[in-house]
């Protein structure tokens, strides 16, 4: 990890504040995410933004879009999460594979993401990602993805 | 004898999609390179605003990801005599190698299998070589019923609103 980004790491993890480390994230800027502390829990929102339209008919946000969503959410969480005592130096973890099932159309609305850290082991990290809209009991899509963290 | 379906959908789409607009193709400058009956090829420039990885400027998960949808759409779109853009069902990528930084990727895609009720694709995406593809992805969809192509050769799918973006 880059000099610059280590402290932004090591700055939002003592402030517990994630929207710092989704600051640095140019392509997170491009999607226009941030994250939501709320209630103890760290969730993201994707407001909606025209640029994000995959489907101008309906219109509905572009499978791209909400995938890129849910992996910048995941990166962002895990990041957030790292046990420290497992994985003394971070770096930014590495995508290996992504599965996103599209349960409905993402509506041109507000979205929001829930991550769940199914594993983390010394090399690898297994992470659920939910993406609702208007409820959070009808997932709009659901994921499941491993990243390397060495 | 007027012009295929698989003729206006390749016009509408490449019209649509090589010039800039305001959606999601548009701001990742998608670029694609051709349409044939079930299959399409399509490139992603390099991009600094794509990163997603600050220390080595290598572009996120996300636009392969949308690389791979659009491909894969695009192929599925094609791949029956009922032409027009099929909700996806679900996606999978596996990212073998590691992109590089301020290298464009070039995306290829096939529908492999039609069915009555899926259309499975698959695609790659690669820097220079086809053969060495830094991702693999398959994608699946599910056909629409009917298309409609008005007079200004639109391509429009009457898809039940249920399913995704592309």
């Amino acid at each position: 990890m880059s000099f610059n980004f280590l402290d932004t790491y090591h700055r939002a993890r003592a402030a517990g504040d994630a929207q710092l480390i989704v600051d640095a994230l140019p392509y997170a800027g491009f999607l226009g995410m941030r994250a939501l502390h709320h209630e103890g829990d760290l969730l993201f929102h994707l407001p909606p933004r025209q640029s994000n339209v995959g489907n101008p008919t309906l219109p509905a946000l572009h499978g791209g879009a909400v995938g890129g969503f849910m992996e910048m959410a995941a990166v962002v969480y895990l990041l957030m999460s790292i046990d420290h005592e497992k994985l003394p130096r971070p770096t930014v973890p590495k995508l290996v594979d992504f599965s996103v099932d599209y349960i409905r159309a993402c509506r041109l609305e507000d979205s929001y993401a829930a991550c769940e850290i199914v594993r983390q082991g010394r090399k690898l990290a297994n992470v659920a990602v939910k993406v609702w809209q208007q409820d959070p009991k009808t997932p709009t899509a659901t994921a499941r993805s491993h990243y390397l963290l060495e | 004898m007027g012009k295929s379906s698989l003729d206006n959908f390749r016009e509408f789409f490449l019209q649509r999609m090589n010039s800039p607009s305001d959606n999601h193709f548009g701001c990742l400058r998608l670029q694609c390179r051709f349409i044939e009956a079930g299959r399409a090829g399509m490139d992603l420039p390099y991009n600094a605003q794509l990163i997603g990885n600050p220390a080595s400027g290598v572009m996120a998960g996300g636009p392969m990801t949308a690389l791979m949808d659009t491909c894969c759409a695009v192929a599925a779109a094609t791949a029956t005599d009922v032409i027009g853009f099929c909700p996806t069902l679900d996606l999978r990528m596996d990212h073998m190698g590691l992109a590089e930084a301020g290298k464009m990727l070039r995306a290829e895609a096939e529908a492999y299998r039609v069915t009555r009720s899926i259309i499975f694709t698959r695609g790659i995406i690669y820097h220079d070589d086809p053969e060495r593809p830094i991702a693999r992805g398959l994608v699946n969809f599910t056909p629409i019923t009917h298309t409609i192509i008005d007079t200004q050769s639109r391509v429009r799918n009457e898809a039940p609103p249920e399913g995704s973006a592309t």
